[in-house]
């Protein structure tokens, strides 16, 4: 069976597993545990999106990114949501920080990856030199 | 490090031989790039006819709608084997991983560039370009230091 198959029937299990079971009264108001589990869901849920719109998107770096950045949004806004955390919940403040973050971490490996080159691009060059000695 | 040449008339083929009291990492490498000569891989081209490809003329490997792919410096071979069965019997020439599709022939490799994308563009020295994934950046990283001299 395939790796994706075997992850997609995995999450829907979880999934299952945790919407009905964790989600029946046995805990009482919210606890942490539940929230634990809730978040597990949701962000299997996402994940298994992901998987399927990448089978989709494939080739395209910007719509790949987009989707990191909406599915991290969703889960950030519906952890706000459920948990009633102000802060979390504030689509516009959200917003303009997830953005920022993806900002960052996108310049941040975009050095790595420029750096990387570069000693690369040197030790090709060391390596197809005429061996003189 | 001495390097003797003698041209013989009589022979069929020509014969390595090489003298040493222990064996060197830059021996071995010699004797790997040999091996290199003496290995073939099997593939077909379009037209369905068979034949032995010499490792050290292959340029890189990948997998296209299912089909395992060897590129040399001008032709393309179809192969029935599989690229993780193809990469365990490379692995010793200098050959690696560069994305979940491709594995390339680093002695063959002129210049690597960064795209916008965070992935690389592996330049080879016949001109063609293939594409390295983010997340094998550091096998073929590793891989051109750990590989010494090219031959």
């Amino acid at each position: 069976m395939k790796k994706f198959t075997i992850r997609c029937l995995v999450s829907f299990a979880l999934v299952v597993i945790t919407i009905f079971f964790f989600r029946s009264e046995i805990y009482g108001d919210w606890s942490y545990l539940e929230l634990f589990f809730e978040v597990v869901a949701v962000v299997i849920i996402l994940q298994f999106i992901y998987l399927l719109m990448k089978k989709v998107i494939t080739k395209s770096f910007i719509l790949k990114l987009l989707t990191d950045y909406l599915i991290t949004l969703a889960l950030v806004l519906y952890i706000g949501y459920i948990r009633h955390w102000w802060i979390l919940s504030q689509w516009w403040t959200m917003l303009f920080i997830i953005t920022v973050i993806f900002i960052c971490a996108y310049f941040v490996d975009f050095i790595h990856i420029k750096r990387d080159t570069k000693s690369m691009n040197e030790q090709i060059q060391r390596r197809n030199k005429p061996y003189n000695n | 490090m001495k390097l003797l040449l003698h041209q013989c008339e009589d022979i069929d083929e020509p014969e390595v031989e090489i003298r040493f009291t222990t064996i060197t990492p830059e021996i071995q490498k010699v004797v790997q790039y040999i091996e290199g000569y003496r290995q073939y891989l099997r593939g077909e081209d379009r037209g369905g006819i068979q034949y032995k490809i010499r490792i050290n003329d292959i340029y890189y490997i990948e997998i296209v709608d299912k089909k395992t792919l060897i590129y040399t410096k001008d032709d393309a071979f179809q192969s029935d084997l599989k690229l993780y069965q193809l990469l365990d019997q490379l692995r010793t020439y200098n050959f690696v991983q560069i994305s979940k599709a491709r594995i390339l022939n680093i002695d063959t490799l002129t210049s690597v560039r960064y795209l916008i994308n965070s992935r690389m563009e592996a330049t080879l020295i016949n001109g063609d370009k293939v594409e390295v994934s983010r997340t094998y950046i550091p096998q073929l990283k590793q891989a051109l230091y750990d590989g010494g001299i090219s031959l």
